[in-house]
């Protein structure tokens, strides 16, 4: 062989087994980049993948796509996944939901919908500690986070060739093999129309039929946990930004703190008082969170983070008085300027309590 | 810009190689020549054009200095005067590097010496200058010895900002490289080198994006997250950094070299297979030569080498080695990665004339794990992470061992050395088995595998070795969304 065949072979080699790899890895695509992105104008639902997709992405795709479409949206992190925005009856709503989401992150979104002419009326945003805590440049690198291109994320190139142009991973092989045999369909990463996700509701069969909790958590020790700094800044600057956004653009802007299990937030409890304090001297904001009898009942979770539908409709029938929901009376509080001291001393009260029989302090 | 990056493999390098080529063909040499001067800028502004500014900076003083010690020595000046203007250049281009590199580390320490307060100067540490400093100095010593080597303006700047080695060595001599730059092959298009720089640039991008990185995985993790290290856990750690650095470095050197080949420039070799090494003596003939060489031709032969009597010689070695360490970076750590060198160089000179013969095997084995534990000085960002690792290496964190291995009999022996049965891999990243132990997969490869120079050479158009440079090139683009930046970009 001479070297000008060689040198011919070799590149085409090359070409070839880059090009199967990327046709591998757009046909599994496993985050459901292909489908928000790069597939012109193929509907995008129904949307069902094995192991969850980028919702940063996909959601956001999914409104521009059609800005006048909605014009009210639910933010948070997975926890609020549950929440079944077709229930609430002012405004059209989306369920903007994803994977650890920021409020920097629902900050870049929702400067992009009204960019690119979304009409708002509603933002409802879910808060919970990992906002204050955790860095957004974490998400640049990770597949399941990385934003959308007219969201601060990387451009459509630079997405095609992060999500496509890698060697193919064998999770993923393994979970479109899943979805070629429709194995586990109850297990699948399903949202309905309005970004409500339904994975859990196999959960909930579980749960309803044993009547036993799906999940055993205890706190070891009492070790109160402090926020990172420099993110809880950069949360409150985006949470401001918004607050503004919204007087200009005249959207109404609900916060409101996410029912966590109680046990989970024990260490967190004094970190969150101070968010709480801080968050009250900007805005109103419902509180969920804390001893409470909805977050103190294992049977409202699926493990130790994300709560269930039920509670979902619990949060939205205290907040827009819509539902069927039944709402215990301690479920939720409107905290404001005036009441946040008394709140606190409240929840402050239940927390030494607790300690105090649980022989932690 | 990254050797391993798609903007470098995809659309810097194919262009400046076609436009070489062409502007070869159709106008001139010359033009050629500064076409390859402006991109290799263009490649170094692409980080920043503050490093390329220092580089200009450098290139230029370096110039004007080299050029005047040759007219002295052309004219047949006094000696004296000549001598002062070659310490001037030597000087200034210590003062140069110093300024950008240690000025910081000796500010620290007069700081905490005198408990002074003086503030510390914001400044990057420009890119490459470690090495091209070195370059510089020995074309001025070669002047000053041999007085000749008096280059055109533009031939010294291509040649010292030349891009496949500008940012990371190997540190190439002018007199190894501005002649073949000069030449009428350089400028013709010759496929047969180009062929042979893909060849090695693939097998450089495999090492480096699908070994090194991985081995990145357990050994950032180990080094820089975990609080504390078990034994297991500390010599796996402890090997994979051995293996990273490595594959890492000679995998940029291979890139280095390939792509310079692509431009008919053959570079010296930087690695000879040195996890072969024996003894140190041997490990320092085969790692990093073009560093070696220079310190051995411009320092330790200069400081009189071993012809001064053994007390000198010692003095010697441990100063070449001192230098060394601190050459890699300003910290005290490397200064004492270099100091363990050069003991143990002294250690070995001494031990030689014994006349012991150990075993190859065992020699081997002595070595390799000297080398990665050494090289736990020469990672560890504080000497806490040092210490973490290298008391996990010694076991005093204990020794832990899989649940699964309490069955075995020669492990439950094991018990009265105090190894426990428990968990063994708390401390590593949590990623699957064979990433934690590929530091110990890759023994045989570096062993029994050939070298990228020996394959090189041997290097043949067939099917065969299609094959493997095509795998090798699309495993390592396929695997660029990971790039990690080359561990030796920090010296």
């Amino acid at each position: 062989m001479n070297y000008r065949k060689w040198l011919i072979i070799t590149l085409t080699l090359v070409g070839l087994l880059c090009f199967a790899v990327v046709g591998i890895n757009l046909h599994i695509d496993h985050y459901a980049v292909r489908l928000a992105l790069f597939s012109g104008d193929k509907p995008l639902y129904p949307a069902s993948y094995p192991d969850g997709m980028n919702q940063h992405l996909f959601n956001t795709e999914y409104v521009l796509r059609d800005p006048g479409q909605f014009d009210s949206f639910f933010f948070g992190t997975s926890r609020i996944w549950v929440m079944d925005v077709a229930k609430i009856p002012q405004g059209r709503f989306y369920n903007m939901s994803y994977s650890e989401g920021l409020p920097v992150q629902h900050l870049a979104i929702v400067k992009a919908f009204l960019k690119r002419g979304v009409k708002i009326k509603n933002i409802v945003v879910g808060l919970d500690g990992f906002c204050f805590d955790k860095p957004p440049a974490d998400h640049e690198t990770q597949l399941m986070r990385i934003m959308h291109p007219d969201a601060g994320g990387p451009s459509r190139l630079k997405i095609f060739g992060i999500y496509f142009f890698r060697k193919p991973d064998l999770v993923e092989l393994k979970g479109w093999r899943e979805r070629k045999r429709n194995l586990k369909p109850e297990r699948r990463f399903t949202m309905d129309r309005q970004g409500l996700v339904l994975r859990w509701r196999h959960l909930d069969r579980f749960i309803e039929e044993t009547g036993k909790p799906y999940f055993d958590y205890k706190v070891e020790k009492y070790e109160p946990q402090t926020y990172k700094q420099n993110i809880t800044e950069l949360s409150f600057a985006a949470i401001q930004e918004l607050i503004d956004l919204s007087r200009k653009h005249h959207f109404r802007l609900i916060f409101y703190i996410s029912p966590s299990y109680y046990l989970i937030d024990v260490n967190e409890s004094e970190a969150l008082f101070k968010i709480k304090k801080r968050l009250a001297q900007l805005t109103d904001f419902y509180d969920f969170s804390g001893m409470n009898s909805v977050t103190t009942d294992p049977m409202n979770y699926y493990e130790e983070v994300h709560f269930r539908y039920r509670v979902a409709d619990m949060v939205i029938k205290r907040i827009f008085g819509a539902g069927t929901a039944d709402v215990p009376d301690d479920f939720g509080v409107l905290v404001t300027k005036e009441t946040i001291d008394q709140h606190l001393a409240e929840q402050q009260q239940d927390l030494d309590r607790y300690l105090r029989d649980a022989h932690l302090k | 810009m990254l050797f391993n990056s798609y903007v470098f493999i995809l659309i810097f390098l194919p262009i400046v190689l076609a436009g070489y080529f062409l502007i070869h063909q159709y106008a001139s040499a010359r033009w050629a020549h500064r076409f390859l001067l402006i991109a290799s800028l263009g490649f170094m502004s692409f980080w920043n054009v503050y490093f390329a500014a220092v580089l200009l900076g450098s290139v230029m003083f370096n110039y004007v200095f080299g050029s005047a010690l040759a007219s002295f020595s052309a004219d047949g000046k006094s000696e004296s005067r000549r001598k002062g203007l070659f310490g001037a250049a030597i000087a200034a281009n210590i003062v140069y590097l110093g300024f950008f590199k240690y000025y910081n580390f000796f500010l620290d320490n007069i700081n905490s010496l005198f408990s002074t307060h003086i503030g510390a100067l914001h400044i990057m540490l420009p890119l490459g200058i470690s090495f091209y400093t070195f370059m510089q100095m020995i074309w001025l010593t070669d002047i000053y010895r041999h007085g000749k080597y008096r280059y055109g303006f533009f031939q010294y700047c291509l040649y010292v900002t030349f891009f496949p080695y500008v940012v990371s060595g190997p540190i190439a001599y002018h007199s190894e490289v501005i002649p073949q730059i000069s030449s009428e092959a350089a400028g013709r298009f010759n496929i047969d080198n180009v062929c042979r720089g893909l060849f090695l640039f693939s097998i450089g991008l495999f090492k480096k994006t699908a070994i090194a990185d991985t081995l990145a995985m357990v050994v950032n993790y180990g080094y820089d997250m975990s609080s504390t290290l078990t034994f297991t856990e500390a010599w796996l750690t402890s090997m994979s950094f051995g293996m990273q650095i490595y594959f890492d470095f000679s995998g940029y050197t291979d890139m280095a070299i390939g792509v310079a080949l692509m431009f008919n420039i053959r570079l010296p070799i930087n690695f000879d297979s040195p996890l072969k090494a024996v003894n140190i003596m041997d490990f320092w003939a085969r790692w990093h030569l073009t560093l070696t060489r220079f310190l051995r031709d411009y320092l330790y032969i200069p400081l009189g080498g071993s012809h001064k009597g053994a007390i000198r010689t010692n003095v010697n070695i441990m100063l070449t080695f001192l230098i060394c360490g601190f050459w890699h970076g300003a910290s005290w750590l490397f200064l004492f990665w270099g100091f363990i060198h050069g003991a143990v160089s002294i250690f070995y000179r001494y031990w030689r004339r014994l006349g012991i013969r150990m075993p190859k095997p065992l020699a081997w084995f002595l070595f390799f794990n000297f080398f990665h534990i050494s090289a736990i000085f020469f990672r560890a960002q504080t000497w806490e992470d040092a210490m973490k690792v290298f008391k996990g290496v010694l076991g005093m964190n204990g020794i832990y061992v899989s649940e699964k291995l309490a069955g075995n009999p020669f492990f439950q022996k094991l018990t009265v050395f105090g190894v426990r049965f428990g968990e063994w891999r708390e401390n590593l990243p949590p990623v699957d088995a064979h990433i934690l132990f590929l530091c110990v997969a890759l023994i045989p490869v570096i062993l029994l595998t050939k070298n990228s120079n020996e394959m090189e050479q041997k290097f043949s158009p067939s099917w065969k070795t299609a094959l493997a440079t095509g795998f090798m090139m699309a495993v390592g683009l396929l695997l660029l969304n990971q790039a990690s930046t080359f561990l030796y970009f920090n010296f």
